[in-house]
């Protein structure tokens, strides 16, 4: 058994490093890409142009958030230098009379520019600045109000009508490294099937290699699911129907390399074909931009690959809980759309029977 | 053979690949395309939501109100019972909800801090974020109509007006509508020159190495290795010189991209950015003999790349062994210095770090092309 094995690994050995070695080494690059996350200690410039107590609160305030790491500077001209440099990624400006404005009650205008040419840094930055701001805002109010009612609730009330609280579903503390690993990972896997099916298809008929090819990616498709529990990621709906939908997507990639296969009966041009159809996939899945934002043709592109529905069918299981049944039915919809991607695998085995007669 | 005689041939052997004019042409022309599309909208806006009110007074309607008026949100309807909410979120019809508590209106008149539930669904982050802000701006400018109104009632109104003690005015920059476009196109089509470069020269190589062990010696063994590499980097790069021309040239201008950056600063840059692509290209190719695994390599490495690049994840909150691995690619190079050019207005002088890498790279795979090519053109001789 063994010696079979070492033997098949011998004789194949792209499918050996696809199926061996890259899983583990992908994952552990991507895992260690988000260790961080969240984003935190986002280098930011503060210009502090008052100089009193007050102005001292805030920037302490400031320097408490995780999200910023402030450094102080004088001069705007040296802050937008080094914004565009690209080694500061945002300048507070706190103007003069700023303590004196605010206690005579004129109102005090803050300034925030930050770059947002790296759109999630930006905001980050500017969400992080809202909140300590409003949190400070509040708390003058809060000041002045309790010397006219001197009853502290009485006046966060009158400061405060309405206090958000604010529930991010499914993903709490909105951790990107949830987000996107969980992504990125079937995106790659998707990917690994399709090249470790077209390696084999060097060597073994398509029926065979597919076979091979369906176990392993099943394996590694299931090593991946471990990995995202081991990481904690949330997961409340049922395993058993995304293994279901792995092993579909699995089983219509493998299909739709044996059609390109036999459409093209070269090497060469169907991985270029392979490359061109799964490389876009994470853009056109829906999840880091979303589909109901794109335009009509990138949704239509985005119905065209399987792994758009595996990602909403994971999505759904990730973030639902009930009986089976229940989660079944959410799920059947998108798992029964993969399925005419299956007919690639027909047309891919009928036109390779026609040829080699 | 003379260097002209060598740039004839390269020149020649490269056409004669159709895959690899395919590559070059059919591949980046084809990305070019096809990426931008998604993101044709920029921003995202009109999140549907659903208010769940279990207050339905005038206040409360008042509100509702405020939260219909946000360009980041569509009210897809307003119910009394959570129920109906939460299947819709569970089914994916809606992505967030906001619920008004009951006696809101009483405790506004009487004073009392009433807590308004936001709630979305943070397995899409561009949606979640969009329905955030767009509720944290309605409750704000209803609360500070709510002061006002408060102040209006009393006999002798304040003789400022509160709501604005501290205002920030967020200014952003380089990237005004906080688009998709400018972020993810920008970085993106440098990033589709990089890799179908380097799928591009490493066929080549692969295709020679291929012929040599079927046992035919062409050109390439009977050249000078120097010149031979010197003519393959320039070859591929007078061809990526005109696809940089029209990537960063015209389609930014179709897909609205800010180009700040001087021409002359623009041209140094990426012409060493494409010798260093190119070269890189050529020293893997050398190493492979393999034609399909080009293609195979660099798609496998395309997603990990992209997210160490700096542009989507800052890349200061790499791992230590990442950020240093990142410096031997000139894609971080390329894009961090382009971007910082283009798009931030730096001056050439504070992109001179990516410089220099991108030199050094170019060197190091050179010398080290040069040397595999002169071994094996060693072996031959010794052979023969």
């Amino acid at each position: 058994m063994l010696k079979t094995m070492i033997l098949f690994h011998e004789k194949n050995r792209f499918f050996a490093i696809i199926w061996l070695v890259l899983p583990l080494l992908l994952a552990f690059i991507v895992c260690a890409t988000f260790y961080n996350k969240t984003p935190t200690k986002l280098p930011t410039l503060v210009i502090d142009n008052d100089r009193t107590i007050s102005s001292f609160d805030l920037k302490f305030m400031l320097s408490s958030s995780p999200v910023l790491d402030i450094h102080y500077i004088s001069s705007l001209h040296e802050a937008q230098k080094l914004l565009n440099k690209g080694d500061f990624f945002a300048t507070l400006i706190i103007p003069d009379n700023f303590e004196s404005n605010i206690k005579l009650g004129v109102g005090a205008e803050v300034a925030l520019y930050y770059n947002t040419q790296f759109v999630l840094i930006g905001k980050a930055i500017n969400a992080a600045v809202v909140e300590v701001l409003s949190n400070a805002h509040t708390q003058y109010l809060v000041a002045q109000n309790i010397i006219k009612s001197s009853n502290f609730n009485i006046a966060l009330g009158e400061s405060l009508p309405i206090i958000p609280h604010i529930n991010a579903l499914y993903n709490e503390g909105s951790n990107y490294a949830q987000f996107l690993v969980t992504l990125i990972l079937p995106c790659l896997w998707q990917i690994l099937v399709a090249l470790g099916m077209l390696s084999l298809l060097r060597h073994y008929a398509p029926l065979k290699s597919l076979v091979i090819n369906c176990s392993f990616s099943l394996f590694w498709g299931c090593g991946m699911f471990f990995l995202f529990s081991m990481l904690d990621f949330v997961f409340l709906g049922s395993v058993w129907i995304v293994i279901i939908a792995l092993a579909i997507l699995a089983l219509v990639l493998s299909g739709i390399v044996i059609f390109f296969y036999a459409l093209l009966h070269d090497f060469v041009r169907t991985s270029s074909a392979i490359a061109v159809y799964t490389a876009p996939s994470l853009a056109f899945a829906g999840v880091t931009y979303p589909l109901n934002s794109m335009p009509s043709f990138a949704q239509f592109y985005s119905e065209l690959l399987p792994i758009s529905y595996f990602m909403r069918i994971y999505i759904q299981q990730s973030s639902n809980d009930g009986s089976f049944y229940e989660l079944w039915q959410q799920s059947f919809n998108d798992m029964v759309l993969m399925l005419p991607f299956g007919l690639f695998l027909i047309f891919g085995l009928l036109w390779e029977k026609v040829l080699t007669r | 053979m003379s260097f002209i005689d060598i740039l004839h041939k390269e020149w020649k052997a490269i056409f004669a690949q159709s895959n690899i004019v395919l590559v070059i042409f059919g591949g980046s022309l084809l990305y070019l395309m096809l990426y931008p599309i998604p993101y044709h909208n920029d921003v995202v806006r009109k999140q549907i939501i659903a208010i769940i009110d279990k207050d339905s007074t005038a206040s409360s309607l008042e509100l509702i109100f405020f939260v219909s008026a946000s360009p980041q949100l569509h009210v897809h309807y307003v119910t009394p019972s959570e129920e109906q909410a939460r299947k819709d979120i569970v089914d994916g019809k809606i992505y967030g909800t906001l619920t008004i508590p009951e006696y809101f209106e009483e405790n506004l008149y009487k004073g009392v801090p009433s807590v308004a539930l936001f709630q979305a669904n943070a397995s899409y982050f561009l949606i979640y974020g969009t329905i955030i802000e767009g509720l944290n701006a309605a409750i704000t400018a209803f609360s500070t109509q709510t002061r006002l109104k408060r102040y209006l009632n009393k006999a002798t109104p304040p003789h400022n007006n509160d709501s604005n003690l501290i205002h920030l005015e967020s200014i952003p920059l380089y990237n005004p509508s906080i688009g998709y476009t400018q972020y993810a196109l920008a970085a993106v089509l440098i990033f589709v020159l990089h890799q179908t470069s380097l799928i591009a020269s490493m066929m080549l190589g692969a295709v020679q190495n291929t012929q040599n062990k079927q046992g035919i010696i062409g050109y390439w063994n009977e050249s000078s290795p120097f010149l031979l590499i010197l003519a393959r980097i320039l070859c591929f790069s007078a061809l990526y010189g005109v696809l940089f021309l029209l990537f960063c040239g015209k389609a930014f201008e179709w897909y609205a991209i800010s180009t700040h950056a001087q021409i002359i600063d623009f041209l140094c840059f990426a012409f060493i950015f494409i010798f260093a692509c190119i070269a890189l290209g050529t020293f893997l190719g050398l190493l492979i003999t393999d034609e399909s695994l080009p293609a195979q390599i660099i798609l496998i490495s395309s997603l990990p790349l992209i997210f160490i690049m700096g542009f989507i994840w800052p890349h200061e909150l790499l791992p230590k062994f990442l950020q240093i691995f990142t410096l031997f690619i000139p894609a971080y190079h390329g894009i961090s210095g382009f971007i910082k050019l283009n798009q931030m207005g730096a001056s050439f002088e504070d992109i001179m770090p990516h410089f220099y890498a991108l030199i050094l790279i170019f060197i190091f795979c050179f010398v080290v092309s040069c040397i595999i090519k002169h071994r094996k053109y060693v072996s031959l001789r010794n052979t023969i």
